[in-house]
């Protein structure tokens, strides 16, 4: 066990032993959740601040806009003060069509309704969607052409159940995915110390009595434990230094996490034994984790759903976006429907990954 | 002339890095650009469905979505669950057993929603889907149903008319303009970088000791190349891109003030890779820093996200970034201000203060050697 111990030792030495590595292994993943949360925590969970949308119409538009809201009892309509109105969704004032798109330009109001309830607007938003869907109700209303009295615009037809939910937490799974998977950096090493590429370290490691399994699993062994640690980190320092809660202490986290570190360590072993080149092997390594990262929505949120809509296929198979959407089932969501089936498909993945390395690598180790 | 042929050489050797930033700008800005509409669009809506029961009202309601909006199908909330945390969909509407039976006979909702409050887009679908019941059973109540009436009905749209005297043009140069900050911060810190290390090599160090060029007249000509070169880049990248991309900005009378930044801008960005040379003396530093200080720079500046969604402390310390006056500079003049000469002072400013880091380091390093 001791000589183990300084094997795996002397692995992560040699492996963090210069400035590259060191900064893409701990400081690349710390500072991006660092920039992370500084630039996305204030939008976790803030609800957006909608205010009466302000309007301006021709009076002939008053009656239609009032009757949107009518009470139940409706008043002599002659003898309603024409020039503002309010409800729950709007607010407005008559006004002279040049007077309004004067305010619609400066940004006063967001929209104004004609006398024919054509609506004018000088941006897109909520608030324009909700004035468009307000007079569309109206003139669909007065399609139907059906009594006033059918319809019971007092009733409920919906039960709404709101749950406030933090879509930018995608970006912070992504990247939490991402480094559960840097084991693959130290196993990519491995191919290099068994096939004989010309590396001197790889004809040391053919002749000496040392078994190839025990090379192998000290390898493995380190990749598993600096994985594992990068992981606690991550969570410390997410937890207790940045005091953003992501991690709920839930044991079904520890199947997942598990089974993305063993996906990550087969990840690297396959790119190190597929790749000849050392310097490729690092490239690729980085390079497929930041893709795949992205492709679950490291850099965007935007990007994850482009991706989900067009290319659900490449979004439901990509490793990242499974270990991601993973973490935020069982931490945000407390939802374990899909863990077994997500944990056994890691675990398909790596085996078959592991398969086609030693296959690859029994033909070429001579 | 030297040093111009070595940047030269450096840029063939960095091609594939130099077409991936130009790349990234060029994306960038069609994913801005896109923002900018000249034209009401109202967004589809993407809504999940639970259909629990088969029934004509659940069935013309399913038709009735599917029309103008982007319908997934769940089999229980909690597969669905996912979708609406990320924003995949906006809303669920569930069709409960018995929801026709529930309308016609009983004051119950028919319908269940599930919403996010924190999504604007989600609270607008708790109204689309309150409508469709309000009809049917308007009908019901009138003794006239009619799906196919109803279905016409539902067609009425409201004319909306898009009036916006700000050109898109013009918007979608100040989004160009914004992704440039940074990109060109990338693509400059790292071919100076370069520049600068292949000229301390030890070879070319001995050369240049016992050459008769002064050491001070050698490191003014890298100097000189070196905004030479930020030049160059300012050139072609905004050259190609007034005449590929926004050729209608050419007759634009902000244009000139666009220009003005960015070219300040470029060369403060030179005169910032000189101090980082300074600092940084082998590649993999300089590869890091490049890759590094722009992505922190350009969350700090509000290049991503405005600064006024950041917190109180991070808006203070955006103040110490040459970017964030650049983006209130380009801000201004989006806006039809040309009143930017305090924000071109303080980037100017920025510039000689990294200048005179630069030389002050350089001297101290020369010292440090003797």
């Amino acid at each position: 066990m001791a000589r183990m111990l300084t094997y795996i030792k002397y692995e992560l030495k040699i492996f963090l032993g210069n400035y590259s590595n060191m900064f893409w292994m701990i400081a690349f993943p710390l500072l991006l959740l660092t920039v992370f949360t500084i630039s996305f925590s204030g939008l976790r969970f803030q609800e957006p601040d909608l205010e009466k949308t302000p309007v301006a119409y021709h009076e002939e538009a008053f009656v239609p806009l009032y009757l949107v809201e009518a009470p139940k009892e409706l008043p002599n309509m002659d003898m309603l003060d024409t020039s503002s109105i309010e409800n729950s969704l709007f607010k407005g004032k008559a006004m002279a069509k040049d007077e309004a798109l004067a305010a619609l330009k400066e940004d006063q109001i967001d929209a104004y309704v004609d006398k024919d309830l054509s609506m004018v607007i000088s941006r897109n938003g909520i608030n324009q969607m909700i004035m468009d869907e307000v007079i569309t109700t109206t003139k669909q209303i007065s399609s139907l052409n059906l009594p006033l009295a059918a319809y019971d615009f007092n009733r409920n037809y919906v039960e709404n159940s709101g749950e406030k939910y933090s879509s930018i937490d995608v970006i912070f799974y992504s990247l939490f995915a991402m480094v559960s998977l840097y084991g693959a950096y130290l196993a990519g090493t491995i191919g290099n110390r068994l096939i004989v590429r010309g590396q001197t370290v790889a004809l040391r490691n053919a002749t000496t009595s040392t078994p190839k399994a025990w090379q192998v699993m000290v390898s493995v062994a380190a990749s598993f434990l600096w994985s594992l640690f990068m992981i606690a980190m991550m969570i410390i320092y997410t937890e207790f230094i940045l005091k953003q809660n992501f991690f709920s202490p839930d044991i079904n986290n520890i199947p997942l996490i598990l089974s993305a570190l063993i996906f990550g360590i087969a990840w690297g072993l396959f790119l190190g034994v597929m790749i000849k080149k050392e310097s490729l092997q690092t490239a690729a390594i980085i390079s497929s984790l930041l893709i795949m990262s992205g492709l679950s929505g490291l850099f965007s949120d935007g990007i994850r759903i482009l991706i989900q809509r067009s290319f659900p296929l490449i979004f439901k198979f990509n490793p990242v976006s499974m270990i991601g959407d993973e973490l935020i089932k069982v931490n945000m969501l407390g939802n374990y429907s899909t863990l077994n089936t997500t944990v056994l498909l890691l675990i398909g993945y790596s085996i078959i990954l592991i398969s086609i390395s030693i296959l690859h690598m029994r033909r070429k180790r001579v | 002339m030297n040093t111009l042929y070595y940047f030269i050489k450096i840029a063939k050797k960095n091609k594939i890095m130099l077409i991936s930033y130009m790349a990234i700008l060029i994306i960038l800005t069609s994913l801005i650009s896109g923002t900018y509409e000249d034209k009401y669009s109202r967004q589809k809506l993407n809504i999940g469905i639970i259909k629990n029961e088969d029934s004509q009202f659940g069935n013309s309601l399913i038709e009735y979505l599917d029309k103008e909006n982007n319908i997934y199908y769940y089999d229980c909330q909690e597969a669905a669950e996912l979708d609406l945390y990320t924003r995949f969909i906006d809303g669920i509407v569930e069709i409960p057993v018995d929801s026709e039976k529930i309308l016609l006979s009983t004051n119950d909702p028919p319908l269940r929603v599930f919403t996010d409050i924190t999504n604007s887009q989600s609270i607008f679908l708790h109204r689309i889907a309150n409508k469709y019941p309000l009809y049917y059973k308007a009908m019901i109540n009138a003794g006239q149903l009619d799906l196919e009436r109803l279905s016409t009905a539902l067609h009425e749209k409201a004319e909306v008319i898009f009036s916006s005297a700000q050109n898109v043009t013009e918007k979608r140069f100040h989004g160009f303009a914004g992704v440039y900050g940074f990109v060109v911060m990338m693509i400059l810190i790292k071919l100076l970088g370069d520049l600068n290390i292949s000229f301390n090599k030890k070879n070319i160090q001995i050369r240049n000791r016992i050459s008769s060029k002064s050491n001070h007249r050698l490191k003014g000509e890298i100097m000189l190349a070196q905004i030479l070169i930020a030049v160059l880049a300012f050139l072609i990248v905004i050259g190609f891109f007034l005449l590929v991309l926004f050729g209608e900005m050419l007759k634009s009378q902000s244009l000139a003030y666009y220009l003005l930044v960015i070219f300040l801008w470029t060369m403060v960005v030179a005169l910032f890779s000189n101090l980082i040379n300074q600092i940084s003396k082998t590649k993999a530093l300089n590869d890091i820093i490049g890759n590094a200080l722009p992505v922190i720079i350009m969350f700090l500046s509000g290049s991503v996200l405005p600064i006024e969604f950041m917190p109180g402390f991070i808006q203070n310390i955006a103040k110490f970034s040459p970017l964030f006056y650049y983006n209130q500079g380009l801000l201004k003049i989006s806006e039809s201000n040309f009143d930017i000469s305090g924000e071109l002072l303080i980037v100017g400013a920025f510039g000689i203060a990294f200048y005179l880091t630069s030389i002050y380091l350089n001297k101290e390093r020369k010292t440090e050697t003797l």
